[in-house]
């Protein structure tokens, strides 16, 4: 199966590591009463046949909120409150278990979601469930690990045969945080007079505004002695633009505001003026020259270049992308060897909670596998040191080091949290810019790139498919060797990852932060991801692929509202 | 007070001709605005011009409260609230237009969406955007039509679209009532808990649902309505495991009454079936093969009627293709006999309450205009009356007001308020002596009765999973589980030899997910053909249930 690995700019927030809020697990409810379950099943099962060799269970209580906009209206507004249990059963040993890719499957690692009772009283609704949910869990992980050792009857020699699983060293943590609360009645008129700004303007096709908020606590139990609850909170006011052209191409310009407290939010003035200024972006977009595919010296920015290092190192250095032949493996044997520019250290950090002030979406404390989280140095002065690994053991790499990440109801793998890239030596921005401006002249081209911002991208990891990437800017310039900077649309960039990392010249002094959310097999997680801006020696771009369909005949009708048709 | 305005007016081919006024709000204006504009303007070169349009706008409330084993579910929401829109746009003329016809490229459906911003500006943007979709669609698929109709030499002398009389229905939208949280929790923790002890029920919970739509619609005809349709209902749904180790999911349904005085003992009583349903098949041995008479409970006859009939009574006008599968079986057939004449078959869109209980098929005026027709669909077991539209399958056919649509399908024929009125209805006991005496006559031990039927042939709705033997001898009672029904066909229908004094009622959906009713009372079948299912036991818990 085709595995793509998408960084999409779905924005958010974290809440900040606290030193308040500490408190003792075991008097939490949800854990006494996991606890009894677990040790009231876990005995039994794990002298099945097979044997259920390890057990958690993950238990979820979340609140969101949720206000989108549009033209003055609102679309939809809510307060959902959900409670899920996730049980994840392994089956087997250590060695050899359920979770064991087989030749023609990849992804058998889905797992129900149990939504649960409440917790008051004596607790026995909770507990039927939390019973009834082992009961499958066991059933299915015993089913698997049929599958896994029939399969392994015909499986050719694996390249890496480590274990499937080491089992997490215990922890014990308790966290609470108080719930971010905020006034709706200030935001909601706010976010409908930003709505109407789109009104007037024929190149719009679509637009959205949003208010949106998800916290909770994660409790986390399992068979070697881990408990743990932990808080997470994630607030974001955002606004997408969509415009089409009559070639088929479709233009976006987003703004995100990550908050924690209403103080934090954009005062009215200040999100009016940024959406006119996307506006403003998406107007230039739709009567921009369309990019011609090209070689050429480029400055990725900051912000572009978090998402650069994202996709096309991130990715590869994922433990468990070492591990399954499946996988191209392009960094697994170059422990030691140099593999980026000399100039860049790399290190993915989901212990940092803010960046410069700005909070990390990356952050967390406890990984959902039970392992607290650590600093790993990938590249150390551009040489390969290290993986992000989860709870699967690779060759030269027997211990998790807290990466192992999932969204619900699915298996977790290694994944990145806060990928921070260091450079050694940097230059003030505008130097880097005339760097460029000599680099296009010394190469004689017609013209550079600064890729000003990137919506996301992906990157191919399978051995049948080029171990290739393509990330999409959703802002690019020419940069002409007189200087001018003029708007393009419809690029791409594309290339290889051994060979573009090597490319980088230079680097500014500009770190900036993007906050997204990646997909993967392990489903949907919430990443940052800092960089400089940096010079790249050559970029290749091409074109974007462009819809068949025709642009709608008519204009928007709010087109004729302010102004008329334009 | 309600006002309630139902007009009439005559047909016209263009433009607005209201002889009633069209309600003033933002939903009537928004959707006047964009069809003049979308009529005007909307218009590419070479391609067929748009002649009617229709847009549907659909305000969604619903709320629901859940508990399990006594214990409220910690999932909840607010009441939650959504504005859906639809249009019908076709381009051509009226006697070749681009509707009717479908290929593997398109949905026969309409262009919808889901989430409308609740503006006049945000209605007008959707309704812009739907109209663009729809109408692009339209001009290739009358290119692909008059394509198909030359390549299959068809000269097909019937229009597509006929003049009716448009009619329309206003009345006050009521805002969503105030949810009676408290009471509504009350309830689902009381019942629930009724599961509690009981050692088989691995889970059992109960849910109630309140739910209003407001519908909007409008057509460049001169149809139009406003209204809403308030509902409420309970459902029961209890996993069970029996002796033997196999486990099933039972799930039962009431709609409940708008008289909220009535509805706990509504659900009491619903609670009170399932769980001696649970107790039932916790008891109830493996059936066996079996052909002969069987009795169905409502609930099985409402699934039996709905599969064999109700289905076959739709979509009576076939889409152009070279086979469309979703049209009735029974679109022929008129004047033929059809079921047994025991009971006549009846729809009556217009009745909007039975027994207390609001009807989701109540449908005064139809999705092209039409005001709706009680139908007398079987009557001394013919088919009678079928549902029309304004897309005629024989010439000189005139619309009765039955065209309906949904976000899966673009309005087709179909039934509102199925009411299967018996000749003679029986009393629970006649019918049960009724079938015991056609056992005796076959010479046969025992019969069944039937509490479930399956709702399809596809192997994950097939299996019946609870139903009793009765014993010819004794008229002792056994319950059996695990049967599937073999060959079964609308003969059956024919073999109807009795019908019950105790009609239920059942809210359901076409395959096209359109909303109707269904009141039907427990019936006697003269044969079925029944064999085991081949499901296997599960296996037992590892762990007993705390």
């Amino acid at each position: 199966m085709k595995k793509f690995l998408l960084l999409g700019l779905l924005w958010g927030s974290v809440l900040p590591l606290a030193a308040q809020g500490l408190c003792n697990v075991a008097d939490q409810r949800p854990i006494q009463l996991l606890e009894t379950e677990l040790n009231r099943s876990f005995k039994t099962l794990k002298k099945q046949k097979p044997s259920i060799y390890y057990l958690a269970y993950i238990y979820r209580e979340e609140q969101d909120t949720n206000l989108y906009v549009t033209e003055g209206g609102v679309r939809k507004e809510n307060h959902p409150q959900d409670a899920e249990l996730q049980v994840i059963a392994r089956a087997g040993s250590p060695k050899m278990d359920n979770t064991r890719t087989l030749k023609t499957d990849y992804n058998h690692g889905y797992f129900s979601l149990y939504t649960m009772p409440s917790l008051p009283g004596d607790g026995k609704a909770f507990r039927t469930a939390v019973w009834r949910a082992t009961q499958a869990a066991a059933e299915a992980a015993q089913a698997e690990y049929s599958l896994v050792q029939a399969d392994s009857v015909n499986a050719s020699k694996r390249s890496d045969n480590s274990d499937d699983f080491v089992v997490p060293p215990p922890s014990v943590y308790c966290r609470e945080e108080s719930p971010l609360t905020f006034d709706e009645a200030k935001i909601k008129p706010m976010l409908l007079k930003a709505s109407e700004q789109v009104q007037g303007h024929a190149f719009v096709l679509d637009s959205s505004f949003s208010f949106t908020v998800s916290q909770g606590s994660r409790y986390f139990v399992d068979s070697a002695g881990t408990r743990l609850k932990t808080p997470f909170a994630y607030a974001r006011l955002s606004y997408t633009l969509l415009g089409y052209t009559a070639d088929g191409l479709e233009l976006t310009r987003t703004g995100a505001y990550d908050v924690l407290k209403e103080s934090e939010l954009p005062s009215e003035e200040q999100l009016l003026a940024d959406v006119q200024k996307s506006l403003d972006e998406l107007q230039t977009l739709s009567q921009a020259p369309e990019a011609e595919p090209m070689t050429a010296p480029a400055i990725l920015k900051n912000r572009a270049m978090a998402v650069f290092v994202h996709e096309v190192l991130g990715h590869r250095v994922e433990g468990h992308r070492q591990k399954d032949d499946d996988f191209g493996k392009t960094f697994t044997d170059k422990v030691g060897q140099p593999v980026v520019a000399p100039i860049l250290t790399i290190v993915d950090d989901a212990t940092l909670a803010y960046f410069d002030g700005i909070p990390l979406r990356g952050f967390y404390e406890y990984d959902d596998e039970g392992v607290k989280s650590r600093p790993v140095t990938l590249v150390e002065n551009g040489v390969l040191k290290n993986f992000l690994m989860s709870s699967s053991p690779i060759k030269g790499f027997s211990q998790s080091n807290g990466h192992g990440r999932a969204s619900k109801g699915l298996r977790a793998v290694a994944r990145m949290g806060n990928t921070r890239v260091i450079a050694s030596e940097t230059v003030p921005y505008d130097e880097l810019e005339q760097m460029l401006l000599a680099e296009i002249k010394r190469q004689g081209k017609p013209y550079g790139f600064i890729i000003e911002d990137l919506s996301g991208g992906f990157t191919q990891t399978d051995t049948y498919a080029p171990q290739a990437f393509k990330l999409e800017p959703t802002l690019v310039y020419r940069m002409y060797p007189d200087g001018r900077k003029e708007a393009v649309r419809g690029a791409d960039m594309v290339g290889t990852p051994l060979v573009s990392f090597n490319k980088i010249l230079a680097a500014a002094d500009d770190y900036a932060v993007f906050n997204g959310t990646c997909g993967a097999e392990s489903g949907w997680v919430p990443v940052s991801a800092i960089a400089p801006s940096v010079l790249l020696e050559a970029l290749e771009i091409e074109k974007t692929h462009k819809s068949s369909y025709k642009p709608p005949v008519l204009p928007p009708p709010s087109a004729a509202k302010k102004g008329g048709a334009k | 007070m309600r006002k309630i305005f139902l007009f009439l007016m005559l047909f016209s081919v263009s433009g607005l001709a209201a002889a009633a006024p069209l309600p003033d709000n933002v939903y009537f204006r928004a959707m006047k605005d964009e069809m003049t504009r979308s009529l005007d303007k909307l218009h590419v070169k070479n391609g067929p011009k748009p002649y009617y349009i229709a847009y549907q706008l659909q305000n969604e409330h619903h709320y629901c409260q859940g508990a399990s084993f006594g214990q409220l579910s910690a999932s909840s929401d607010d009441p939650s609230h959504q504005l859906s829109a639809r249009v019908v746009l076709a381009a051509g003329s009226p006697k070749n237009d681009s509707m009717g016809f479908t290929s593997d490229e398109f949905r026969y459906a309409p262009s919808a969406l889901g989430s409308v911003a609740q503006s006049y500006w945000g209605i007008r943007r959707a309704l812009w955007s739907i109209t663009d979709n729809s109408y692009l669609n339209a001009s290739e698929m009358y290119e692909k039509k008059q394509a198909y109709k030359r390549q299959k030499n068809l000269t097909d002398e019937l229009p597509d679209f006929v003049p009716a009389q448009q009619a329309s229905f206003v009345e006050e939208i009521p805002p969503f009532p105030d949810v009676p949280r408290e009471q509504m929790q009350e309830w689902v923790q009381k019942f629930s808990a009724r599961g509690k002890d009981i050692p088989y029920l691995e889970s059992f919970s109960v849910n109630l649902c309140l739910s209003q739509d407001d519908w909007y619609y409008l057509n460049s005809d001169g149809g139009f309505y406003q209204y809403a349709t308030l509902s409420s209902s309970a459902i029961v749904m209890a996993q069970v495991r029996n002796k033997d180790g196999y486990k099933i999911w039972l799930q039962r349904q009431v709609s409940l009454p708008k008289d909220s005085t009535q509805r706990e003992p509504m659900v009491q009583t619903l609670v009170d079936r399932t769980l001696q349903e649970a107790a039932q098949f916790y008891q109830a041995t493996k059936a066996e093969p079996y052909i002969g008479p069987v009795l169905m409970m409502p609930e099985a006859a409402a699934d039996f009627i709905n599969r064999l009939l109700v289905a076959n009574v739709r979509n009576v006008k076939p889409l152009l293709s070279d086979e469309d599968k979703t049209a009735g079986a029974f679109r022929n057939k008129a004047g033929m006999r059809v079921m047994s004449p025991v009971a006549d078959v009846l729809d009556k869109p217009l009745l909007r309450e039975y027994r207390g209980v609001p009807l989701w098929g109540f449908k005064p005026v139809d999705d092209e205009g039409v005001l709706a027709q009680d139908l007398t669909v079987v009557s001394g077991g013919k088919l009678h009356e079928l549902p029309l539209s304004r897309r005629p399958a024989q010439k000189g056919q005139t619309s009765n007001g039955h065209a309906h649509m949904s976000d899966y399908t673009l309005p087709r024929e179909s039934l509102s308020n199925v009411f299967v009125e018996p000749k003679t209805p029986l009393s629970q006991a006649e019918m049960e002596a009724k079938l015991l005496a056609r056992c005796r006559e076959l010479e046969l031990d025992y019969c069944y009765i039937l509490k479930e039927f399956p709702v399809s042939a596809s192997w994950a709705n097939s299996t019946i999973n609870i139903a009793e033997r009765i014993y010819t001898k004794d008229g002792r009672r056994e319950p059996v589980f695990g049967l599937k029904v073999s060959e079964l066909s609308t003969r059956s229908l024919r073999d109807i030899l009795a019908a019950g004094d105790d009609a239920e009622l059942f809210d359901m959906t076409d395959a096209e997910y359109r909303p109707y009713t269904l009141v039907v009372p427990s019936l006697v079948v003269d044969e079925l053909e029944l064999l085991p299912s081949d499901k296997k036991a599960d296996r037992k818990p590892f762990v007993p249930k705390p």
